[in-house]
This record gives C-alpha cells, structure tokens and sequence, in this order.
C-alpha cells in the first residue's frame, strides 16, 4: 500500500511539475542564480583562504648586513631571533645570495653576469620567516636594537605585510559580501518560488477542491505540491553546477592559474571538491523549493 | 430528539462573519437509516450551508452535528477524509475533471484513497454499469450529455460505498429528460439502502417524489410532508 502511494504521488508531482514546466522558468532561474553565487563565493572563499596561508608560508624577512659586520654580530642576532616562536633565520652567505641571484629568471641575463665570485657586492644577511603574522613585531624588536644598528644595511619586510593585510581584508570583504549577498538573493529566490507554487495551487483549485470532497488523504493533496519544488530546486542546482564549471573552466582560460605562486586554479578547486559542491548545491536547491511550497501550502491548501 | 436516527443536527446555528449573515439560525434535525429527503427553499435560505456543514467544510458557529452516533464538529483535521469517504456528494455543476476520462475521473477518487489498482479495475466497471455509463467510459466530460456528466459524478460520490449521498441542485442545469434520469438514478441508489439527502429548487420533483420534504426559511427549517412512505 505504501508504494502504491509513493508511486501515485511521485506520478502526480511530476506530471504537474511537467504541466506547469513554462510557469516555473523564473523560479528556477532565480534558484540557479543564487545558487551559482553561492558556489562562486565557495570556490573564492577557497581562494582567499589558501592565499592568505600561502602568503603567511611566505612572511620572509630579510635583514642585509653591512660588510663591516663581523660573523659574531650576525651569528648574535640569529641565535636572539631563534629563541622567539615560530621564527626561523637563515643565514645567506654571500655566496648563497650570488646563487639565488642567479637563478633569478626575472633578470635580464647581461644584468646576472655582472656579478661573479671575484667580483660579489651581494650583502650577507639573514633571512626570517615567520609562522604567523603576529611574530612579524618581535621580530622588528630585536632587529631594531641598538647593538645592531650600525652593521644593518637593510631591514625590509614592509611589502609582504602590506600585501598580506590587503589579502586578509579581501577575504573579510568576501565574506561579507557573501553573506549579504546570499541572504538577499534567497529571500528573493524564496518570494518568487512561493508565488510560482502559489500559482500552480490557484490552477489546480477546482482538482484540490474534488480531492476534498472524495476524501484524499492529505498526502495526496499536498506532497505533489512539496515535489514540485523540489523539483524546481533540484533542476536549478544542476543548472547552477553546470554553470559554475563553466564559469571556471572560462576563468581558468583567461587568467594564469598560478599568480606569484598562489593556486587561482578555481576549474581545479571545483574539480576536487566536485561531490561537495554539486551535492551542497542540490541540498540548498531542494531545501529552498521546499521550504517555499510548505509556506504556500499552509496558506493555500484548505483540507 | 430521535435515538435511531443516523444523522442528527442539534441546534446548530452558523454565522458568517463575513458579510454578518446568520445562514442557519438553530436547526434541529434527524435523518433515519435508509431516508430520502428532500431539502427546499428560497435562494440564500441555508441549504448549501446546511450541506457544507454535513460534510465538515465548514464548522456551525453552535450546535452539534451527529453522524452515526459520532459528533463531527469535532473530528480532527486528518481524519476528516475518512469521514467523507462515508458521505458521497454531488453538485449543480459537476465538478468533473475536463482531462480526465469518465472512467478516470471515477477511478481517481479511489486513487486518492490508497485503493490497490486491482480494486479499482474490479470496482470502476461496476459502478459505471449501475449509472448506466459503460459505454461512455473512454469519453471526456466534454463529449457527454449534462445528464450523462451527473451520472458519472454520482459514480464518483458512490465510489466509496458511502452511507449517505447528498445531492445540492443536482438537476439545476439539466432538461427534463436528463433530470428524470438523474432522479430516477437517486431513488435506485436509496433503495440500495444509501440516504439520500437532495436540495433542490424544482417543484416538479418535490411534487413526483412523495418523500419528507424539509423547507429552509431564513436559515429556519419547517417540516413540509411526511412523504408517503410514512403516512
Ligand atoms: N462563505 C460565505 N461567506 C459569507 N456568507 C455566506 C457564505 N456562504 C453563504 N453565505 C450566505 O449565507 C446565506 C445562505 O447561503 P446558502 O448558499 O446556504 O443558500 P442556499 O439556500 O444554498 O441558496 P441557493 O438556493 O441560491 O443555492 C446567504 O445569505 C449567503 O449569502
Ligand atoms: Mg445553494
């Protein structure tokens, strides 16, 4: 009997789902809208936040000496930074700097073959990494003090902290926007879906009215209602889904996937994380249908 | 009142507080086992009310309703389509479905009541025969005559065996010939032992049927007649 019934009422969501498929065209595009905005804000939050933990990977401090300090100053200052946490310094011989300066490819080759081992000017220095942004200020502290002061040629770091409390504020931003931005797009999404299955009650009026009187139960009545919009929603994330991998795929094509080595590869985020994203999609999709024809139904369907 | 009767209206007032309209302004009463009524009066005067109320689309504002020993005034909201299941009903206008087949349109009724498709295929050619439709099973509301429309709604109302019919203005839009038919179809089905209660404006009826004829007067009720059986 309950597959019998199951069967009966499936028949009957889907065959006016299919009925009213011209009806419906704006829900769903309203659906597919602000679910694409939610995988688009998904797949940027991503972005923001692997960039902010590449960036932090990459809080390099560079403190340049002077040839006038001794191996003992340098060694000083390494052992005083090393005691702080989370903070590694590396010492950069003057050999290690003519190295890395050769291999830099953002250098026009004449300019790389100025400098040789006979002839280096390249400061020895030490170079700082941190592990969280918050070490950045002992760091400046002991760079700063006095003892140091006359060997230190170079001290920069401003550049990276700049750039990262640009990226941590994008991410905040993003955040909020998406927030904002979802609220009011399902609040629409909602309103619109509630008028379309509004609207197929108001054209099935006469049937609901004889589904009364023969005595349905009110599964029958109601549960095609509740299909209905699940139906809308779930077309609408496919829909969604399809676009987001589009809209990827198209960005990926226009911009490098990798910009100063951070992943901006959005086609290869989406591509593994491809079942949470599709199924989040369906579930907000299905959610949403359903959430507006319950409000409908309790408003419209008299038994 | 009347311990054997079926169906019991004890004082039962409704107003509508829309428009301040008193539609039934305390009504008594009972319908025995096996009873075909008739229910006249003047435009507005209360019947469809008083039928609406029997099939719990609306509640009366005071009074009870007694149906088979049970007050439905206080049947809850998901057991009412059991209870109409009991109680087969029919109006002026049909209410057919228009893309449903005469056939379809019956078996839909017993669809919605979780009857299994072998019950249904058993039940709905039988029904059919008894209102004299056979023929027409395959035809659609708007191939069929106004008699022959009644016919399958009584079809539809009798789907579930019920152990009252009730008909508001069944002949209202049908000529002389359909209406006997129709008429003549209510009085097979009373005889079956269904009640049958039938509202109507047609003197003609009231006068052919020799039944108790019960008359709505501004939402006041009046006994007529007896009927002849009862004399
Ligand atoms: N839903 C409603 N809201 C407000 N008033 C109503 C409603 N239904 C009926 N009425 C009023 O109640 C009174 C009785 O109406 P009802 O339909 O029962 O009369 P009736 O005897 O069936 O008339 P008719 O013979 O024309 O069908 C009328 O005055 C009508 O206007
Ligand atoms: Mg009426």
């Amino acid at each position: 009997m309950i597959f019998t019934r199951i069967k009966r009422i499936s028949k009957l969501g889907i065959v006016n789902t299919w009925r009213n498929r011209w009806l419906s065209v704006p829900a769903v595009f309203i659906i597919m809208m602000t679910l694409f905005m939610m995988g688009v804000f998904v797949v940027l939050g991503y972005i923001a936040n692997t960039t902010s933990d590449t960036l932090k990977d990459k809080i390099t401090v560079q403190v340049d000496f002077n040839d006038s300090a001794t191996e003992d100053v340098i060694q000083n200052l390494q052992q005083k930074l090393s005691q702080q946490t989370g903070v590694i310094a590396t010492y950069i011989s003057k050999q290690d700097a003519l190295a890395d300066f050769k291999s830099r490819t953002d250098i026009k080759q004449e300019t790389r073959d100025l400098i040789t081992e006979e002839n280096n000017p390249l400061p020895r220095g030490l170079r700082i990494r941190t592990l969280d942004l918050d070490n950045l200020s002992a760091v400046e502290e002991v760079v700063r003090e006095k003892q140091f002061e006359p060997y230190i040629y170079k001290f920069s770091y401003e550049d990276n902290k700049l750039l990262i409390e640009r990226v941590n504020e994008a991410t905040k931003f993003i955040k909020k926007a998406a927030a904002v931005m979802t609220t009011i797009f399902v609040v629409v999404a909602i309103m619109v879906t509630l008028n379309t299955i509004q609207m197929a009650i108001y054209s099935r009026r006469d049937e609901i009215e004889i589904m009364r009187l023969v005595g349905a139960s009110q599964s029958y009545v109601k549960v095609p209602f509740y299909i209905e919009g699940a139906i809308y929603g779930i077309s609408a994330a496919t829909l969604a889904f399809l676009l987001l991998v589009l809209s990827a795929s198209y960005f990926n094509s226009v911009s490098a996937s990798y910009f100063r080595g951070f992943n901006l590869d959005a086609y290869g985020i989406l591509m593994s994380h491809f079942f949470q994203v599709l199924l989040l999609q369906l579930l907000a999709g299905a959610l949403l249908g359903i959430f507006s024809s319950a409000i409908s139904i309790r408003k419209y369907v008299k038994i | 009142m009347n311990p054997g009767a079926i169906i019991q209206f004890l004082n039962v007032t409704k107003n509508y507080v829309k428009g301040k309209v008193t539609a039934l302004n305390g009504v008594n009463l009972a319908i025995d086992k096996g009873e075909f009524i008739v229910l006249v009066g003047p435009s507005g005067a209360g019947k469809s009310t008083l039928i609406r109320l029997l099939v719990r689309e609306e509640l009366p504002s005071t009074g009870k309703i007694m149906v088979a020993g049970r007050d439905i005034t206080r049947i809850k909201e998901r057991d009412l389509p059991y209870y109409r299941r009991n109680v087969g009903i029919v109006f002026q206008d049909f209410k057919l479905l228009p893309n449903k087949t005469v056939y379809e349109n019956v078996s839909y009724a017993l669809e919605l009541s979780d009857e299994p498709d072998a019950v249904i295929k058993d039940k709905v050619p039988r029904i059919l025969r008894l209102v004299g439709l056979k023929e027409r099973a395959n035809n659609y509301p708007a191939e069929l005559s106004g008699g022959e429309r009644q016919r399958t709604s009584i079809a539809r109302a009798l789907v579930h065996n019920p152990k009252l019919l009730i008909a508001d203005e069944p002949t209202g839009n049908l000529d002389e010939k359909n209406t006997a038919e129709v008429i003549d179809l209510l009085l097979r089905i009373n005889e079956a032992g269904t009640i049958v209660l039938l509202a109507t404006h047609d003197l003609d009826i009231v006068r052919s049927l020799k039944k108790r004829v019960i008359c709505l007067n501004n939402g006041q009720l009046q006994l007529v007649s007896k009927g002849e059986d009862k004399k």
